[in-house]
Order: C-alpha cells, then sequence, then structure tokens
C-alpha cells in the first residue's frame, strides 16, 4: 500500500499509528514458512506438533514481528526507515486467530544525524490477550528542507 | 518435548554459551525473496517489489521488507533433517525451543544483490522458575553482513526451554 511521505516535523508524542488487522490462516503460515526457508514441522504438521504436546501447529512468532514492521513502515512512509524493533511473544497464534497491532509515538528526537521517532507497540488476538506486548520501534525519519 | 532429559538439555545448553557459527551464503537474496516474503505476510508496499518506486525515494533498488533477514534461512547452504530444521547448526539447533522474544536492528536497507554473511553467537543462557516451571532461556545474536562487510542488521533473539 502506497503511503504519503511523512517528515520528522509531521510526528509529535501521542500520535497513534493506524490498527493492523491480520487473519492467521495455515495458508499464509505455510508461505511464510516457505519465504524464509523455514520448514519446521511444528508449523504445520498437525500429528508431529500434537506429539510434541501442542494442541495444533503454530505460528511462527516472528511473523508477528513482520506485521509489526508492516504497521510501522505503512504509517511512517517510504522515506522513513526502520531502525529499531523490538518484541515479546506472550501467547501462542494459531489458524483461525485475528490479531490486530496498535502503536502510540512515545518519543521524538535528533541522534546525530538522524531524527528518529520511537513508538510503544503491541498486538492482541481476538479475545483480547496481548499476544505482543512490550513491543516497540525507532524509525528514522525524512526532515522538511533536508 | 525435548529430545534430551532436563539436566542434558541443561548442560548442552550452558555449554553453548560463547559458540559461534559463521554461515556464507552460496548467492545473493534476489528479488523474488522479497516479492515471497511480503505475500507471506500480505505487505504489498512497493518499496519491495517496484524498483521505480523505491528509486523515486532514495534506494538504489527495491529493499527487503525489513524483518526478512532476521528471520530467513536462506543464507544456509545446507539440508534439512526428519524434523525440517536445518543440518549443520551445531550446538545452536535444540529440539523444543520456543521463542520469547526479538530485538532487531537494522543498519541500512538490504537490496536484492546482497550476498550474506551470519554470525551466530550464543550471548547468554539462564535459568528461571516462573508460574510456567521451570525454563531455561538462551540469548543469540545474529549479525548480518553483505559482500562488502558492511554490517546489514542485528537480531538479539531470547528462546526458551522448558525443563
Amino acid at each position: 500500500m502506497e503511503t504519503p511521505i511523512r517528515y520528522f516535523e509531521d510526528v509529535k508524542v501521542g500520535d497513534e499509528l493506524p490498527a493492523l488487522r491480520k487473519e492467521i490462516s495455515m495458508a499464509r503460515m505455510m508461505a511464510y514458512g516457505a519465504s524464509t526457508w523455514d520448514f519446521i514441522r511444528i508449523h504445520y504438521d498437525a500429528d508431529f506438533v500434537r506429539e510434541k504436546g501442542f494442541k495444533g501447529p503454530f505460528l511462527d512468532g516472528q511473523m508477528l514481528g513482520g506485521f509489526l514492521a508492516q504497521q510501522v513502515q505503512d504509517w511512517a512512509g517510504p522515506r522513513a526507515f526502520l531502525r529499531k524493533l523490538g518484541f515479546q511473544n506472550r501467547v501462542m497464534v494459531f489458524p483461525g486467530d485475528t490479531v490486530t497491532g496498535h502503536g502510540v509515538v512515545t518519543a521524538t528526537r535528533i541522534d546525530g544525524k538522524e531524527a528518529l521517532v520511537e513508538c510503544d507497540l503491541w498486538m492482541e488476538n481476538q479475545d483480547g490477550d496481548k499476544v505482543v506486548q512490550p513491543a516497540s520501534a525507532a524509525v528514522r525519519f525524512p526532515r522538511r528542507g533536508g | 518435548m525435548a529430545e534430551y532429559s532436563g539436566s542434558e538439555l541443561l548442560a548442552k545448553l550452558k555449554n553453548s554459551v560463547g559458540q559461534e557459527i559463521v554461515h556464507r551464503a552460496p548467492d545473493a537474496l534476489g528479488r523474488p525473496s522479497f516479492r515471497m516474503y511480503a505475500l507471506s505476510i500480505e505487505d504489498f508496499n512497493p518499496l519491495y517489489t517496484d524498483g521505480e518506486f523505491a528509486k523515486s525515494h532514495g534506494l538504489k533498488d527495491v529493499m527487503a521488507p525489513p524483518t526478512l533477514i532476521c528471520d530467513t534461512w536462506q543464507y544456509l547452504d545446507s539440508d534439512i533433517d526428519e524434523r525440517g530444521d536445518f543440518i549443520g547448526r551445531g550446538e545452536l539447533d535444540f529440539a523444543g525451543r520456543l521463542r520469547g522474544g526479538n530485538d532487531y536492528e537494522f543498519f541500512q536497507p538490504i537490496h536484492p544483490d546482497d550476498i550474506i554473511t551470519a554470525h551466530w553467537k550464543v550471548k547468554d543462557v539462564f535459568e528461571k522458575t516462573g508460574r510456567s516451571g521451570h525454563m531455561v532461556f538462551q540469548i543469540i545474536e545474529a549479525s548480518f553482513y553483505n559482500q562488502r562487510d558492511e554490517l546489514l542488521a542485528r537480531n538479539l533473539e531470547t528462546l526458551f526451554y522448558r525443563l
């Protein structure tokens, strides 16, 4: 999705990032495994994963990091560069779940040559459980006139 | 869940601290990898697939979706075992691991012609007992360089194992 250029001067503490909602399907999980060359059976082989004591194949936790990066990049625009992204996985995610990412700007600062914006992020499932928390991002923004 | 007894697993994990493995990719990442990853997370940002769009925003070509480099195994030139896991990851590889979280740091855009060298190092292993029982945490740092030895990204990964 193409988004307009957003400049450092346009961002202020308290700004909310648009929510990003994802419906989790086995097909998308399979695609993620293929795209990351990750063929570990716990993410697609129901018999194998139940033998290991889980209720069924579950989502690779780093896929949620991909969603968070998308959420931040979509909001920040095509000239912004994601510098840092951190997240802790709290609740396992299974096919059929829906997860929604949220975010808010917590700081804006100049660090050397970088104009940085920091955000708190979190992600909930359809039951309101925090599947990712805490999470945060730091993004380098272009400057007006720069 | 694990292949080892609790004490064996703990000993092996503790023994892994300081272990470092370097993987050199046999070839460049390539544009299809970016398109495939973007498809898999349903992220159709043209920065990842449209070279002209990327150039219009100051990039030399399409860039990788930011988190791709931290999760792909594309740079491993190896076979997989019966669990679907890559062979040759040494003592970094144990059954039964779960993800606690990740801290990514990105230093520059990654492009299709980048040939990746990944440095994996076990930074720490520690035990913790909480509501979920007795667990062991393993902290792994992965640093990713291109063919010009430019640092592209770093991933501090927290994995845990139930004993």
